[in-house]
């Protein structure tokens, strides 16, 4: 294969265009859209990405025509990033893995009244973002071998570091707070089978029998979803519940819509630039995953843009940015699947399992012999892409428009929601009994200013961090790794990302000192949670002790550390007077406001469905659920409440019969057999 | 005379009521895969749960359900939960040789028992060993001497899955191989000795066919030996690639000792849970009579489609797919148990290093 600029362009560019016109011409093209409607539908439903989005068509894909089957595909993978914005920009929950930095100021933007606004500029991002993808795509498939090749194992371990190092720039007042989350997230992404040495840790087998269920569900370590729809969703629609209004603080919503977040678009075009780049870039290098990227793009738009105060509170750019790279990253990801056969994301893993079916190997000699279904692959990736966003931002201001409904009545819905979400992660009772814990500890560290952001980094590089460490550390001398350019600039990177990280924390520390929320703090709960930590920290230590030297060693010091800093935090705690930064206690805020409900009341009504599916089963209990929160809590009239419910198990039960899914069977189903769907 | 007709009709009688009783026409049967969607085993079942269909009596749909819960282990510990006592082979269950390998090293979550199960189909593979160029190695017979004091590394998944087939192959020649854990399936090891970071590798057939034979050809890759493929009793050279040696005949030439005794009859117990018959679809042994023969009549029809054969030969490499009830029942023991001198050996072993 001659270089790039050697290529014969006029054969590429004929190929190029040959492919479009298959792509819009004939049956494919209606293909290609089924798979964009599927895609979006599954986008907006929080849990499903388009992991499972791919894997539900598998079975159709098998024995249709490759082009058509490729359409559908892509259409699908590539627009599941788009309309995963939707839930987290409207409810604060991610629709998929890549809306996770979204959430962080798209919601509070919906809070504002500006949801139409922030779903707008996050499509147009969103469209650009897939469409650079598509084009980078083009130009280096055929040159990027060696790039890929450059990237070994070191450099890996550094990129997971630099991914590490943006949670000082995410981190809420306190550094100490910030990095014990971050500790916690490890620790909790230590849980399953040990990399290196391949034993269980930290599933309770020092204390339970191996074949306790729960230990056989730790075992397979805590799915991705499970951790952040819990860290996330939970806490803030307890706090939605609690108040008992709207989403939206104003009633009546921004007029300007699309336009307004087109303009927002527009003006921030070298952000959009920018982070559309680290997304391909970061997803053309199979091994890191694309679920830190929105992380380091929305820590890359905080850090560079000016005026950043706002982040976290409301920000169009904390929109762009992640939103920007988190489509971008599918055209990057497509490179090392179609290259090598090495996927470079969850959602490409499957893709190329429908390729197979298809009859189309990816893999070296693709680039050679099928260049044409290549550019097929990239058409429909910037086809979809159009179409996608067109019909998103067609619907941002109607759907928009929920964010004023009151959100009691909205909650049972929510609530059925994400737990079919969480249910549905490896569909086990584990999924939703430690989804609680998280999230009942997610409200806490809500609470007490322990960033969440951080815990979701820690947890989701914990594995790579341990494993391309110990790698790393086999693979190459000290003197060989710092002779490697690659790994010496992303050492200096992560060193630029932990410097402006300290700046952004100093600055806070002068604003942060004054502020009202920090009166008259109690300092009782702080003190609980915080030791509670200290245990968790301790624990981690004794229990892992036992294990080979390779399995022990990453949790054992994450364990000490966490230890470390939590130790800081109550020396800080006990010298310090109540009044400072380190008793942050967001529930003061709330203090004066007496139509509040208690937090554990909240709590409850979360987690009853639960308790009553043990007795009924999961199918039964959401239904009954639906129905006894309508009629009892939101007072709503009886019809509505009973239409409701009706319309949650025939959407359960669909679902059900689609993708061949049973939910969790309770106590009652254990003495009696019951017909589908109740069994 | 009159015994005899009676005998006939009775028979005959049976034989129509049997018929009778296993019909899936308008029905779903499900194939339970331990394994999520898109992996091997998955796009496995995938290619011939259609051709169960078309095959078994009243064209069933056959759909295919990824279980995951706790994964291959937990899941497969599910299905014998939950469907180990059904009768009717409405629920079939699809294992690799990911869920065989732990039933071997008896891992204590396991709580299938692969003695309650009736064979239905299996499918093997094999495995092509290769290395780096710069190695300078062309016959891993006649360069051994360079093989072994080479800079040897060899990225592992861990001791106890299919890589406990390389990693004994590389102890019991002798040859002393830096074995870095923690890759993430054959993928990942494929992209580190890509990379250069791993020297020695291996890859099943249909990945090697695929994605290593190219980079042969280009020169930066050199194949030196296959698992091997079993013929008769015993492993020999990989009718897939009759010019590479397959590992017992490597041994035997680089060590001078016959392939024999604890380690070769432990390493033959891992290569055939691992290769040689690594995929089955399989019935609880509760089914009805009529049930098993119905399925295995299916798995018999399915060897005998072109369409189906040519997509699992796609996927898994030219290989025996082994129907009928005897040489299932052999394939699996042979798959499944392992004498306990070897047991022993393969227990301590995997405590080693």
């Amino acid at each position: 294969m001659p270089p790039f600029f050697l290529y014969d362009i006029n054969i590429m560019f004929e190929a190029l265009f040959a492919a479009l016109a298959t792509i819009v011409s004939g049956p494919s093209l209606f293909f290609l859209i089924l798979g964009v409607l599927i895609g979006l539908v599954v986008g907006v439903i929080p849990g499903f990405g388009g992991t499972v989005g791919l894997s539900l068509l598998l079975p159709f894909v098998f024995g249709m025509e490759p082009v058509s089957g490729i359409a559908m595909m892509m259409g699908l993978l590539s627009v599941v990033a788009t309309s995963d914005t939707f839930p987290a920009v409207l409810i604060g929950v991610p629709g998929s893995v890549s809306a996770q930095a979204t959430v962080m100021d798209g919601f509070p933007l919906a809070k504002k009244g500006q949801a139409a606004r922030a779903l707008s500029a996050a499509f147009f991002s969103s469209l650009f973002g897939g469409l650079f993808g598509a084009v980078l795509l083009t130009m280096v498939i055929q040159i990027a071998k060696p790039i890929i090749l450059a990237f070994g194992t070191g450099e890996m371990l550094m990129l997971a570091i630099f991914g590490i190092s943006v949670v000082g720039t995410l981190t809420g007042s306190s550094i100490f707070k910030g990095l014990v989350a971050a500790c916690l997230g490890m620790i909790i992404g230590c849980i399953g089978i040990s990399p290196a040495s391949s034993e269980y840790r930290l599933d309770f087998s020092t204390i339970l029998e191996v074949q306790n269920p729960v230990v056989m569900y730790l075992g397979g370590g805590i799915h991705l979803m499970v951790v952040a729809i819990s860290i996330f969703a939970f806490p803030e629609i307890v706090e939605l519940l609690r108040s008992n209004k709207a989403v939206s603080e104003k009633a009546e919503l921004e007029k300007s819509g699309w336009f307004k977040g087109l303009r927002d678009f527009l003006s921030n075009k070298f952000l959009v630039l920018r982070c559309s780049f680290i997304g391909s870039v970061i997803g053309l290098i199979p091994g890191i995953g694309g679920s830190c990227i929105d992380w380091i793009s929305y820590s890359h738009a905080k850090t560079t843009v000016k005026n950043n105060e706002n982040f976290g509170k409301g920000d169009i750019r904390g929109v762009i940015g992640p939103e920007s790279s988190s489509n971008s990253k599918e055209g990057g990801a497509l490179i090392p699947t179609l290259l090598f056969g090495i996927p470079g994301s969850g959602g490409t893993a499957i893709l190329m399992g429908g390729l197979i079916l298809l009859g189309v190997d990816p893999g070296i000699t693709m680039v050679d012999t099928q260049l044409d279904l290549i550019y097929t692959i990239i058409w429909s990736l910037a086809v979809a892409n159009i179409f996608g966003a067109i019909i998103c931002v067609a619907m941002a201001k109607p759907i928009s428009q929920l964010t004023t409904i009151n959100f009691t009545i909205l909650a049972p819905f929510l609530i059925s929601l994400i737990l079919f979400a969480i249910f549905n992660s490896t569909r086990s009772w584990g999924d939703l009994i430690f989804a609680t814990f998280i999230g009942v500890l997610a409200v806490y560290m809500k609470r007490f200013d322990y960033s969440r952001v951080a815990l979701m980094i820690g947890f989701v590089l914990s594995d790579s961090i341990e494993t391309y460490l110990y790698q790393t550390m086999q693979f190459y001398t000290f003197s060989e790794l710092f002779i490697r350019p690659i790994f010496l600039v992303l050492i200096l990177v992560s060193a630029f990302s932990i410097y402006s990280g300290i700046k952004i924390i100093n600055k806070k520390d002068k604003i942060a000192n004054t502020k009202s929320d920090v009166l008259n703090a109690k300092s009782r709960p702080q003190w609980v949670f915080l030791i509670l930590l200290l245990l968790i920290s301790v624990y981690t230590v004794f229990v892992t002790d036992h294990l080979q030297y390779l399995g022990k060693i990453f949790p054992i010091s994450v364990g000490l550390f966490m230890l470390l800093f939590c130790i800081i935090i109550g020396i800080q705690m006990f010298v310090s007077k109540s009044g400072l930064k380190v008793f942050h206690d967001a529930e003061n805020l709330l203090l004066g406001n007496t139509e509040i409900r208690s937090q554990w009341l909240t709590i409850f009504w979360f987690i009853s469905p639960l308790f009553l599916s043990v007795f009924i089963g999961f199918y039964m209990s959401i239904g009954l659920f639906v129905f006894i929160f309508l009629s009892k809590i939101a007072r709503v009239s009886f019809r509505f409440s009973l239409i409701s419910s009706i319309g949650v198990w025939i959407a359960l039960a669909s679902i059900s019969h689609f993708m061949i899914m049973d939910f969790p069977p309770g106590i009652l189903q254990g003495y009696i057999e019951l017909p589908w769907p109740i069994n | 005379m009159l015994k005899k007709i009676l005998a006939v009709l009775a028979a005959s009688l049976f034989s129509v009521t049997a018929a009778l009783a296993v019909d899936y026409s308008g029905k779903t049967v499900t194939m339970w895969i331990p394994f999520k969607a898109g992996g091997g085993s998955d796009t496995w079942a995938r290619a011939i749960g259609p051709a169960f269909s078309a095959n078994l009596p009243g064209n069933p749909t056959v759909v295919v359900k990824n279980v995951t819960d706790g994964k291959a282990i937990g899941a497969s510990n599910k299905y014998f939960a939950e469907h180990g006592k059904d009768k009717d082979g409405m629920v079939v269950f699809g294992t690799s040789g990911s869920v065989q390998m732990p039933f071997i090293f008896k891992d204590e979550r396991v709580r299938y028992n692969y003695k309650n199960m009736v064979p239905i189909f299996a499918s093997g593979t094999g495995g092509v060993v290769y290395v780096r160029k710069e190695m300078g190695v062309t016959d891993i017979i006649k360069d051994f001497d360079k093989f072994k004091s080479s800079k040897l590394v060899y990225g592992s998944q861990g001791k106890t899955s299919l890589d406990a087939v390389p990693i004994l192959a590389f102890d019991m020649m002798g040859v002393d191989v830096n074995v870095v854990y923690g890759m993430k399936g054959r993928k990942a090891g494929r992209a580190a000795i890509l990379r250069g970071e791993t020297t020695v590798d291996y890859q099943t057939t249909a990945s090697y066919l695929k994605h290593v034979r190219p980079l042969v050809e280009k020169g930066e890759m050199v194949p030196i030996m296959t698992w091997g493929a079993p013929v008769g009793g015993k492993v020999e050279r990989d009718p897939n690639f009759p010019d590479l040696p397959a590992f017992p005949e490597v041994y035997e030439a680089v060590t001078g000792n016959k392939f024999k005794g604890t380690e070769a009859k432990s390493w033959t117990a891992l290569f055939y849970a691992g290769f040689a018959t690594q995929k089955y679809v399989m019935l609880p042994k509760s089914a009805k009579k009529d049930v098993v023969k119905a399925w295995q009549n299916a798995a018999a029809a399915i060897v005998n489609d072109p369409a189906a054969m040519k997509v699992l030969n796609k996927k898994l490499g030219k290989y025996d797919q082994v129907t009928g009830s005897k040489a299932l029942k052999s394939a699996l023991k042979k798959a499944t148990s392992i004498d306990s001198k070897s047991e022993k050996f393969l227990q301590s072993w995997k405590d080693t290093k």
